[in-house]
């Protein structure tokens, strides 16, 4: 086996931290609704990912994003069925969260307030494989399920998602 | 490239004041740095226990020759003994306790101490230090929750400046992330410090995917609501930190929660088929940040199996009294997960 030394495990967790940190904890807050929850999502899933560090560092793991996604959304998973996220309703909607202040990001505000009001199995399939970047064999092997089985999850997700747009702007209209 | 993606493109300028701070990652460093301490120090530890062998070589030797060798004699002759008792006495079966755990009802683990070796010098002994690591525990931490024995303790002797520390690290046996731990100063027994006592009952996750979860799932079904009142509250207790628990006497009883409830989803339900059936689970005082419990009713059309019909009504309830504080008609696509 070969030896990797802690300063070696420590240099690729900072790394890991500085490129993907914003992207993993913005995930977990679109995921879990609660920006308390996320932060620790977030840095849990770094924390994790350490643990398994010496596989990053032999080659083992081909892409490392992917494998921060999955331990990421594993671990809202496991946070929210953990009774404190599903029996004490802290969740916030969109406009209790520090967002951009820039006044152009209406439609994304509604695109994102979208995927939140997704249930978690059409907002984790669209989390990876749109804000992630994964591909959908990927996804299905991340989340465990078949690669039709995401590919149905992912059209009804972007179903949904039309519904709930079209929805607001008739509101908007109205 | 970016531009061809506006879901992330959305999230990214929607949520742009949300960042993995330096604050984040001095909190992951932190643990990871502890985690790498508490891995390098029983490497320590026996690095001076071999100090102290090599000093008493001869006396060792000695102690071989005039203790252990006859020990020995001793042990094989009073083993033979015992072969021969028990092929005398048939009909006795050796006492050899059988595995009766049901799913979900694991077998508690007596804590186990590791065998650090303090110098004889110091005054408190390591079964000492968890004595004390206990009557700590029973003080500060909540025992209505978890006892001592449902967690796993080990120790760690730590030599500091001038003396020496037991530091008693206690981990739930249920795989739920809530610990505790004491130091005790060695030469007197002191507490110098514990860690904060209400993470020693706050679950900081549910290990769903571990065997002894998935066995209660297994025994009662992949909805908590539709289990026993007396598995609900226990499998909270262990794995999610009393959110879950009996009706006390002062309270109504479920049975009385449902009355309270079914004419409330009789309306919220108007596609119903003339029956409704219900399932009552009571959220404690943890459960909710204003410290009142409630029961929550669960209505369904249909019987609830592995597959859930498209709605049901949500009435909630407090359990001291009875009264309705809220109740709605909702997609059961959440509870899925």
């Amino acid at each position: 086996m070969a030896a990797y030394t802690e300063e070696m495990g420590e240099q690729l967790l900072i790394r890991l931290m500085q490129q993907y940190g914003d992207g993993i904890k913005r995930m977990c807050c679109i995921y879990l609704k609660d920006l308390g929850a996320a932060e620790d999502a977030a840095q849990e899933t770094f924390i994790k990912a350490y643990e398994h560090i010496d596989q990053l560092l032999s080659g083992e793991i081909a892409n490392e994003k992917a494998w921060l996604a999955r331990i990421a959304i594993n671990t809202c998973k496991d946070a929210l069925r953990s009774s404190w996220l599903r029996h004490i309703d802290r969740r916030q909607t969109i406009e209790e969260l520090p967002l951009c202040a820039a006044p152009q990001g209406e439609d994304s505000l509604a695109l994102t307030e979208a995927i939140m009001k997704l249930p978690p199995k059409y907002k984790e399939i669209v989390l990876l494989h749109y804000y992630q970047d994964m591909n959908l064999r990927t996804c299905a092997q991340a989340l465990g399920i078949s690669p039709a089985t995401a590919t149905r999850r992912l059209q009804q997700a972007q179903k949904k998602l039309r519904r709930e747009l079209e929805n607001d702007f008739g509101k908007e209209r109205g | 490239m970016k531009k061809d993606n506006p879901i992330r493109d959305a999230i990214d300028e929607s949520l742009y004041g949300i960042r993995f701070n330096a604050q984040d990652m001095r909190s992951v460093l932190r643990v990871t740095r502890s985690q790498e301490m508490r891995d390098a120090q029983p490497q320590r530890r026996r690095v001076s226990a071999k100090r102290h062998r090599r000093l008493d070589f001869a006396f060792a030797m000695v102690m071989a020759v005039m203790v252990i060798a006859p020990l020995s004699v001793f042990a094989l002759k009073a083993q033979s003994a015992r072969t021969t008792n028990i092929a005398a006495a048939p009909g006795q079966a050796a006492s050899v306790p059988a595995s009766t755990a049901q799913p979900g009802e694991d077998v508690i683990l007596t804590p186990v101490p590791a065998t650090a070796a303090p110098p004889a010098s110091d005054a408190f002994t390591e079964s000492e230090a968890i004595r004390i690591a206990r009557e700590c525990f029973n003080e500060l931490c909540d025992t209505t929750v978890f006892t001592f024995e449902e967690y796993t303790v080990s120790t760690d002797y730590v030599e500091v400046d001038g003396g020496a520390e037991y530091v008693v690290n206690m981990n739930s046996i249920y795989d739920n992330g809530c610990s505790f731990s004491v130091v005790i100063d060695s030469r007197d027994g002191s507490v110098l410090s514990t860690s904060t006592p209400r993470l020693a009952t706050v679950p900081t996750h549910l290990n769903s995917q571990s065997a002894e979860v998935q066995s209660w799932y297994e025994k009662n079904g992949p909805y908590i609501f539709t289990w026993s009142s007396e598995d609900q509250a226990e499998f909270s207790r262990r794995y999610e930190g009393c959110t879950l628990r009996l009706a006390r006497g002062d309270e109504i009883s479920a049975s009385d929660a449902e009355a309270h409830a079914v004419d409330i989803a009789f309306s919220l339900l108007p596609e119903n088929k003339g029956s409704i059936f219900l399932y009552t689970v009571l959220y404690s005082e943890r459960s909710f940040s204003d410290g009142i419990a409630r029961y929550q009713v669960y209505a369904f059309t249909d019987e609830v199996t592995d597959t859930l019909p498209e709605t049901y009504a949500l009435i909630t309830l407090r359990a001291s009294d009875g009264e309705v504080e809220s109740s709605q008609r909702l997609s059961t696509e959440e509870l899925e997960n």
